[in-house]
Parts: C-alpha cells; sequence; structure tokens
C-alpha cells in the first residue's frame, strides 16, 4: 500500500516527465482511486488558482468585439437590414421547417425523458443530464406545417453530459429502431459526456462512440451490442 | 446589474421577429464576454482556445442553429460554454491531460451551477492563502498556471530543483490535506 507521500513524490515525478509514460502506464496508474481522486483535486485547485488570479483580468471586449463583428460580417449585415431578404429567408427557413417537426422531437423528447424518470426512480443519479439545445415552442408552433419535408431538417445536436452509457444507448438505438443488448453489464453505468449529431448514420455514431477507450459496441441483427 | 436585467428581457429568435438582431448580439457580447472567457479559461488554461470557444458559442448564435430562451441567457451562454470546453478537454490526448491537470470528465466538475463552483474555488483560495506559505504558492503557480517544469520554476526563482519539488510536494500534500479532512468530494 504505497503511502500518501510516496503517492505525491510519484505524482510530481511522472507530471514532470509525462513522455516518458506510455497511455497503458497511465492507465495503470490512473486506476488507481486514490491517485485518480489526486489528480482530480489538484485539477480543481489549478482551476481555483486561475480562477483567483483572472480577478485582474479583463480582457478588451470592444476590441474582440471587433473581431467577431468583422469575421462574422456578412451574418451581420444581414441582421442590419432588419427584414428578411431572399438570402436571409433562406438561412432562417429550415428553422421554421423544423417547427413543424415539433411533435417529432417533442415525442422523442417524451420517450428519452421517460427512460430518464425509470433510471431515476431505480438509481437517483446525481446529474441530470443537460443539452445545449433548446426549442422556442411558443414562436414555433405557429407555423404552417404544410411546408414540411422531412429530408430537409437541419437537426441539432443532441448533448449527453455525465449520462450513463445505458441511457445514452436506449435513446439513441430507439432513433434508429434498433435494440440494445449489454452482454458486458459493467458498461451500463460508463458515464459520457457525448455529442449525438442525429443526421449522422448509426454506423458512423458506433464509430464515434467506440474511440472511447471503455467502450465496444457492435451491431448484430437489428440490435447494438455492448461487449 | 441593470445591464444583465435588460438583457434578459431581450427575445431571441422568434420567429415572427425574425430571429437575433445585431444590436442584440453585440449587448449580449459585451454583457456577458468576460465571464464566459474567464470560465474557458479556468477549463482550458490557453488564453486561444478560450477565446474561439467564446466566440464559436456566438457564432452558434449568429447561424440560427441555436435557439436561446431570452430569460436565461446568461445561464444558457456559461453553459454552453462548458460544454464546448469538455469536448476541447476530451479530444486531447489522456497525457496531456494528466501532466496538465486538466479536468475534462463532465463528474469531475464540481457542480454546473458557475456560481457554486465558483465560490468552492474562493474557499479554496482562502484555505490556500491561509495555509499555504507566499512560497509555496508562488511554485503552484509557476508549475502549473504557467506550466513550467521543476527545473523551469527552479532557474526562475534561482533555487534547487530540489527546493522546488519540496515546496511543490508540501503544497500538493495541504491541498490533498484540505479536500480530505474537509470531505470537499469532487
Amino acid at each position: 500500500m504505497m503511502t500518501e507521500e510516496k503517492r505525491i513524490e510519484w505524482l510530481l515525478e511522472l507530471q514532470d516527465h509525462p513522455e516518458q509514460l506510455t497511455d497503458e502506464q497511465l492507465q495503470q496508474i490512473l486506476a488507481d482511486d486514490e491517485m485518480r481522486q489526486l489528480v482530480k483535486q489538484l485539477g480543481f485547485a489549478k482551476r481555483a488558482f486561475k480562477h483567483d488570479a483572472l480577478k485582474n483580468d479583463t480582457p478588451d471586449v470592444d476590441a474582440e468585439w471587433e473581431k467577431f463583428a468583422a469575421s462574422h460580417s456578412e451574418e451581420l449585415e444581414i441582421l442590419d437590414e432588419g427584414e428578411y431578404k431572399p438570402r436571409l429567408r433562406a438561412y432562417l427557413a429550415p428553422r421554421k421547417i423544423a417547427a413543424s417537426f415539433i411533435g417529432v422531437l417533442l415525442a422523442s423528447g417524451i420517450a428519452f425523458a421517460a427512460i430518464q424518470v425509470v433510471r431515476n426512480i431505480s438509481k437517483p443519479k446525481p446529474q441530470l443530464p443537460t443539452t445545449e439545445q433548446t426549442t422556442n415552442i411558443e414562436s414555433v408552433t405557429s407555423l404552417p406545417a404544410d411546408t414540411v419535408k422531412a429530408d430537409t431538417i437541419p437537426v441539432e445536436p443532441y448533448i449527453f453530459n455525465n449520462v450513463p452509457l445505458d441511457s445514452m444507448l436506449t435513446a439513441i438505438a430507439a432513433a434508429h429502431g434498433v435494440g440494445v443488448e449489454f452482454e458486458n453489464e459493467a458498461a451500463r453505468q460508463l458515464r459520457f459526456h457525448f455529442v449525438w449529431k442525429r443526421e449522422d448514420s448509426l454506423t458512423r455514431v458506433l464509430e464515434k462512440l467506440n474511440t472511447f477507450e471503455a467502450v465496444n459496441i457492435g451491431m448484430e441483427d437489428k440490435t447494438l451490442v455492448v461487449r | 446589474m441593470t445591464n444583465e436585467r435588460a438583457q434578459s428581457d431581450v427575445r431571441i429568435n422568434s420567429a415572427e421577429q425574425g430571429g437575433i438582431g445585431r444590436s442584440q448580439i453585440e449587448s449580449l457580447f459585451k454583457t456577458h464576454y468576460t465571464q464566459m472567457y474567464h470560465l474557458a479559461l479556468t477549463l482550458l488554461f490557453d488564453e486561444a482556445e478560450s477565446k474561439d470557444v467564446v466566440s464559436d458559442v456566438f457564432a452558434s448564435l449568429l447561424s440560427g442553429k441555436v435557439v436561446m430562451r431570452a430569460d436565461n441567457a446568461k445561464a444558457f451562454l456559461l453553459a454552453s460554454v462548458h460544454h464546448r470546453c469538455l469536448n476541447v478537454l476530451q479530444h486531447k490526448q489522456v497525457r496531456e491531460r494528466f501532466a496538465r491537470l486538466l479536468t475534462e470528465d463532465a463528474d469531475t466538475l464540481i457542480s454546473d451551477n458557475t456560481a457554486v463552483e465558483q465560490m468552492q474555488m474562493e474557499e479554496l483560495m482562502r484555505y490556500v492563502q491561509d495555509n499555504l506559505s507566499p512560497m509555496e504558492q508562488n511554485v503552484f503557480r509557476l508549475r502549473y498556471l504557467r506550466e513550467m517544469t521543476c527545473q523551469e520554476v527552479a532557474e526562475v526563482l534561482n533555487v534547487s530543483r530540489q527546493t522546488v519539488h519540496t515546496h511543490l510536494k508540501q503544497s500538493v500534500g495541504k491541498i490533498r490535506k484540505y479536500f480530505n479532512s474537509n470531505s470537499k468530494a469532487i
């Protein structure tokens, strides 16, 4: 059993020469709960030091705005005109079209929420999934539905934030009409931050998920299999 | 305060109004930029990357790909920065994250609530100021915030590498004690 002092000394040496570590060695080091915890705590301390240092740091916001405005001049010019031009209409059209599919989005949202509710009842989680995507229902429900073409909808990415693989895959599988099977039960509770681009094919989504080292998901006969 | 309150009444991207206006974007940018940039810096520790993240958040608003509720502009913008920073971190090598103490997992962050998180950081810094000597604090800053090696810190401070190592070990030990003795779980 390594003493606290030895663990700290070891960490400091390793961090001073990270190039000497292979990924495998690093995984082994971080497999130690105490070491992983120490790294997390120091990571938070580093953030706290930075936060403290930033008290006297004020960026030149006006200059940053000028830079932003210059690099997005075209979009801003459109907004300056104050009324729809054909180009602006084309720009905004997908939003209107998407509005008519609010029912579909709500349905999938409800399905996902239901999954979360079941999960929460069986095992309370410290953090619910969050997403950057929001929908302004009030403004979109009044739009005509007859302009809709399903294949023109720009699907916004769904961000799973600290969500168990179990819930995440259930939602993704449901969207693609396939099932989910966990051969590796332990993988159910692995949590991920994952941006799900819903226009991606299921194969592409699986490719991205499989880049996580802890995950191996295959496809067998319309079922996602987690090994 | 007044500015933020006024900002919260701005209605963004209402389809009936034809989307966000230039003045609204500019006002949001100038009101929230500093806090967004600082949040990104405390996650990425890189000025260029942090500026890119904040700029990308506003670009996504401008493009209309993201719709923001008018009543929680600040919370939305900060959450967007947070998510984008996590994505940037997750694309970094494990080794780099380890060496630079970058916290990439959402569950390593104490809270999604920036205000609560900031209070916890400030509490830790009060402990640091009370319990770490100026030299220990300085060594920690140079080693981790300035990302110097122990040898580089030694040269800057004109002391031996062993002295730097000793101060750093003491700093880390005290910070560790703070978390463990106060049950400050992260």
